[in-house]
Parts: C-alpha cells; sequence; structure tokens
C-alpha cells in the first residue's frame, strides 16, 4: 500500500493541515463531520447494547458526506443497524466497511481489491456549481470574484480546479474543509457544499457517488445489507434531494449500430507496448484483447478479468479498425475502458505507420457503458479539429501514468476492451 | 567504421580487451609507413536504450501558459535499461524513492517517449516545492561528455500541480498543456 499522509476534511481549526500531522485517525469530532451515529434508534431493541462497536462504518468524501444521512437514518430505522459515517477520502479506508467517493477516488481502490468491485453501487451524480453573491452580474468567475475562489481540494476536486487553471494560484483557496467552502462568496464547489448566494451551473463533469463494500470488512454482512438497501428505490427517494439521478449513457455498446451500418471495432494490432515493469506486474498484456467487441468480464476469482489489455504506465497498442472513422456529426471513435476511470490519450492516423495526430489527452474514460455492470465505461472522441477527416489507424495510450512500481494492482494503467467506429465511412 | 560500433556498450573486461585490440586495428598504423599522420577515425557509436544509465538530473518546467511558477523543478534520479520487448525500454526513477516519481520510456532510435508520474502524494523537488504529475513525455537524446545518453530538449503533454511541501494537490496551480518541458542531464 502507497503511504498516504493523513488528511481530515472538514478540521476547521487548521485548514492546511501538515502532511503527516494529522487528526487522528480521521474520527472527526461533531461540527458536522462524522456526521452520524445513527445509533438505531433507542426504542429499537434489536440495536441492543453496543451497537457503537457494531455499527456499520461508512467513509465519504466531504461532498457525499451531506447526501447521505436521510437514507442512513432510514436504514438504521428499518434494519437496527447503526452507522456511523466518517468524513474524508475514502483512500485509505481507516477502517471502514463501506466507502462512498467519486470515480477519481475509487479507481485505485476497486482494482487493488480493497474495495469489491462486485458490489459497488452509484448512488447518483452531483453537479459542480459556481458560487457567486446574489445579484452578481453574468461572466466567468475569474472576472467576477474581486477575492479568492474557495475549490474543493483532494482527487474529487482535481478536475474542477484544472478548470480554473487560467487564474493565478494567489486567488484560489484549495480546501477540503466543508465549513470553509460553504462560506466563501465566491466558489467552485460540488452542489452539496454550495453556501448561500447565487448558485450557477458550472461544465465541471459530476461527481458520480459509488458505493463499495471495503474486502475486509469485518462487519461485511451488515454492510452488504446497507448497500442493498442504498440499491432500492426507497433509498433512491431520499438521496434524491442531494443527489441527481445517475445520467442516462450516449448510447450502448454497438453505439454505432444506430447510425444504420454494422457496429465496427478495431480488427487487428499494428503495434504495441508496454514499460518492462509493467508486463512484469500487471496481468492482462494480450494486446489482442483490445479487438472486436466489448466483452469485458469479471471471472469468478476476485480481481480476475478477461477481456482486456492493461497499458500500464504510459503503454500503447496501436489497431487498424478495418474500416474508416470520418468527422461526422457528434463523437466518431469510442473507446472502451474497464475497471474505473483511467483516462486515455488517443492519436489517429490514416496510415499504418503514423503520422499520428493527438485526438484527445488523458480523457477520463469512466462513462458507464449499460449492459456490464459497473465493469465497461467508455469515452468518446470526436476527430474533428485535429485536421484529420478520415481515420483508420488509431494509437491508444494510457493516461493514467501513475508510478509502475507503486502500483500495486495487476491492472495498472487504462484496461482497453474494445475501440470501436461510431461514425463509419460509407 | 563498422568494427567499432557497439564500443560504448557495457562489457566484460576480456571482451573490452578484444575490443580495443580490434579498435586499434581499424585504423592507420605504423605497420603502414605509406600512411599519412592522420588522427585514427573515431567513429561515434549510435546511442542505444543502455546509453541512458546511471545516475541523472530531471528537471521540469511547467508550460508557459500555465498560471504557475515556472521555476524550474530538479530531481535526483536513476536510470538503466528495462527490457527489449516488444521495444526496448529505459526505467528513470527517483535516487532512493523509486515510486515517487518515475519515467517509463521507450527507446526508438535515439529519441525516448513515454510516461512521467507521481503518486497521490506528488513528490518534493530540490526547490522545496511538491509536484504532482501525468504527462507523455518525448526528446532526442544526444551524448553526453561521459558517453552516456542525456536528453536536453524534451516536450511533456499532460497534467501538473504544484503545492509547497504540505500543501494539497494544486494549492500553488494546476495545469493541463502540452508543451511542459523538461531535460534529463547526467550527474
Amino acid at each position: 500500500m502507497r503511504k498516504r499522509f493523513v488528511r481530515s476534511a472538514g478540521a476547521s481549526s487548521n485548514p492546511s493541515p501538515r502532511r503527516g500531522e494529522g487528526l487522528g485517525e480521521g474520527r472527526i469530532p461533531p461540527p458536522l463531520l462524522i456526521l452520524l451515529l445513527l445509533a438505531a434508534l433507542a426504542s429499537d431493541a434489536r440495536a441492543g447494547a453496543g451497537a457503537a462497536s457494531g455499527a456499520i462504518h461508512v467513509r465519504a468524501n466531504e461532498a457525499f458526506a451531506p447526501c447521505l444521512g436521510p437514507a442512513l437514518q432510514a436504514f438504521s430505522r428499518e434494519s437496527g443497524l447503526s452507522v456511523i459515517v466518517d468524513v474524508g477520502e475514502p483512500d485509505p479506508t481507516r477502517g471502514a466497511d463501506v466507502v462512498v467517493g467519486d470515480d477519481s477516488e475509487l479507481t485505485r481502490m476497486l482494482e487493488g481489491g480493497v474495495a469489491d468491485l462486485d458490489t459497488t453501487v452509484d448512488l447518483g451524480a452531483l453537479p459542480w456549481v459556481l458560487v457567486v453573491p446574489a445579484g452578481s452580474p453574468a461572466g466567468a468567475l475569474s472576472a467576477l470574484a474581486p477575492e479568492r475562489v474557495a475549490v474543493l481540494g483532494g482527487a474529487a476536486g482535481r478536475a474542477a480546479r484544472s478548470s480554473l487553471q487560467g487564474m493565478s494560484p494567489e486567488r484560489l483557496r484549495v480546501s477540503r474543509d466543508a465549513g470553509e467552502l460553504q462560506s466563501a462568496p465566491y466558489a467552485l464547489v460540488p452542489r452539496s457544499l454550495a453556501g448561500p448566494g447565487e448558485h450557477r451551473p458550472s461544465s465541471v463533469r459530476p461527481l458520480i457517488a459509488t458505493a463499495a463494500l471495503i474486502g475486509e470488512s469485518p462487519r461485511a454482512a451488515d454492510a452488504r445489507r446497507l448497500l442493498s438497501f442504498l440499491r432500492s428505490e426507497r433509498a433512491r427517494r431520499f438521496l434524491t434531494p442531494c443527489l441527481d439521478a445517475m445520467p442516462v449513457a450516449a448510447g450502448t455498446a454497438g453505439a454505432s449500430a444506430a447510425s444504420a451500418t454494422a457496429a465496427s471495432y478495431a480488427r487487428s494490432v499494428v503495434d504495441w507496448w508496454l514499460p518492462d515493469c509493467s508486463l512484469t506486474r500487471n496481468g492482462y498484456n494480450d494486446p489482442s484483447q483490445v479487438l472486436g467487441s466489448p466483452d469485458a468480464a469479471r471471472l469468478e476469482v476476485r480481481e480476475h478479468f478477461r477481456g482486456i489489455m492493461s497499458l500500464g504506465q504510459g503503454g500503447y497498442v496501436t489497431v487498424d479498425l478495418g474500416d474508416t472513422a470520418i468527422d461526422g456529426p457528434g463523437p466518431d471513435l469510442r473507446v472502451y475502458q474497464a475497471v474505473g476511470t483511467e483516462p486515455v490519450t488517443l492519436y489517429a492516423a490514416t496510415g499504418a505507420q503514423g503520422p499520428f495526430v493527438l485526438v484527445g489527452l488523458r480523457v477520463d474514460c469512466g462513462e458507464r457503458t449499460p449492459g456490464f455492470e459497473n465493469l465497461v465505461r467508455h469515452c468518446d472522441f470526436e476527430l474533428r479539429g485535429t485536421g484529420l477527416a478520415e481515420a483508420r489507424y488509431l494509437k491508444v495510450e494510457d493516461g493514467e501514468i501513475y508510478p509502475c512500481l507503486a502500483g500495486g494492482t495487476n491492472t495498472e494503467g487504462a484496461d482497453i476492451d474494445a475501440i470501436e467506429i461510431l461514425n463509419q465511412k460509407p | 567504421m563498422q568494427c567499432l560500433r557497439d564500443i560504448g556498450r557495457p562489457r566484460s573486461p576480456l571482451a573490452a580487451l578484444l575490443v580495443s585490440l580490434l579498435a586499434a586495428g581499424c585504423g592507420s598504423g605504423p605497420s603502414d609507413p605509406s600512411a599519412s599522420p592522420t588522427p585514427t577515425p573515431t567513429a561515434t557509436p549510435p546511442l542505444t536504450a543502455s546509453s541512458v544509465t546511471g545516475r541523472y538530473v530531471l528537471e521540469i518546467v511547467p508550460a508557459p501558459g500555465c498560471n504557475m511558477s515556472r521555476t524550474p523543478l530538479s530531481f535526483p534520479m536513476v536510470a538503466a535499461v528495462a527490457g527489449t520487448s516488444p521495444h526496448p525500454g529505459v526505467q528513470v526513477v527517483l535516487d532512493g524513492n523509486p515510486g515517487e516519481l518515475e519515467l517509463e520510456l521507450l527507446f526508438d532510435n535515439g529519441t525516448l517517449r513515454g510516461g512521467l508520474g507521481t503518486t497521490g502524494d506528488g513528490v518534493l523537488a530540490n526547490e522545496a516545492l511538491r509536484l504532482w504529475m501525468h504527462a507523455v513525455g518525448n526528446g532526442s537524446l544526444t551524448r553526453a561528455s561521459d558517453g552516456r545518453a542525456q536528453l536536453l530538449t524534451g516536450t511533456l503533454m499532460g497534467y501538473v500541480a504544484l503545492g509547497r511541501p504540505n500543501d494539497d494537490e494544486g494549492a500553488l496551480g494546476t495545469c493541463s498543456a502540452r508543451d511542459h518541458t523538461f531535460t534529463l542531464r547526467t550527474r
């Protein structure tokens, strides 16, 4: 397990805790955090004595924690089980039985087996909002804000911070303190952390709240009951005011079928490379697995898959599509990627030897693909703007670029399942 | 020329002696009195993946368009050849903490290309700034004075974030760009 420094969000007394001198085990006393000891209704005899010690521990990030309360209370009422919510980045788990985090936080936990992929439940989407004082004129946050703009820290806030890269760092306040974020007159935050003022829509990708069982949970049976409840329509009603329903995927596997032509997938491998370190440590190195239609699947043995090629640290696979993709309406190409939401970089060419032109750099590949039980995701690309009107050869490169030596899973890097033409040359 | 081609590669002492003897035979020598006293031809062996070896300094500069400090960030690194199939590779890691900052690079005809990555904790530079980076780098190698290869002009495409040593990721700026630069110089 790689080293992580202790960081306990919500510790407003120390807005910038020093590395290595965190606030203990992340069990932060009240104001808000450690949200709820939902001591299962004192009147409920089933809870019995010692409920807290047998309570289900849920660790949720700062943005999702405020959304969970009503649903967890309902669960406690129905089941008689206590639930304690501990607020902070899901990794490290700090003794949690269930974690609730965004794709950006859970991918490595799911790939490494810390959290159980089979148990994942998507709870909903949480949009980002721009917070400005009521009555502020229209315009970009950078132009409007006379003072610092607060933005969420940590992995969940990475995309939001990138969207503000035009602003001077002196004008940003990166924070994981919910109180600080909620009191900021100018902020870019998940809707659940927005304070008073006017909330304007943001183009930053919504966070996706996903819950998963921790593999070594000592309270696995109770935790599974909780996850089962969270999967129910009843729980959805409690979550909905805070979380939006999951976005409907743009298309199912074989999306090009909608355009009257048969779905067309990569047909042969032209070239590939994996760093020697990744070749040694990863378990899925066969480039031919990216050919044909999406077929990734979990096997009976935990953390074992079929139908994918893991690209390791910055590895790539170059394929011949057989057919030609053209710059048409909407996205032209789709990459199917499994086991989390690793970014992918895509290059295209008309000839096998290139020159390969960059189509998309480190694009998050996490759109859920219906029919694959949260295992297969995808990301779409357009040729428009690349200078290429058409392409037959694609180079798909890992965009996660996580140090191989620190990896610790056998699926390091983007895990490529298939590559599809969405706009095919007639 | 041909007989000097691989002289830069590591080899056993015996092999090195043989090569030296052969190399001496390649040029004109005292056994040929008619030869003019021109210097022995000194062909430069081509750079190979194994030319990138030993201790280096990695220096990274965020792209000009990034709204963050452009002070070069430097790191002590160690490099070694890493695999030959399906293409030769080179691994360059932080000296002493290899998992904190790692480059996995493909060697192709005198150029390097591949991924540079840090963990979620970032990596502390010699300049006391913390760097988080996930980027694809490439550049052409040149020969350093000690015979090893080094990279004096490289480009990085991808994500960079900066902070003070104990800061959150990106407290001193975040930037995705296609024109960050880096060098990998021998030390």
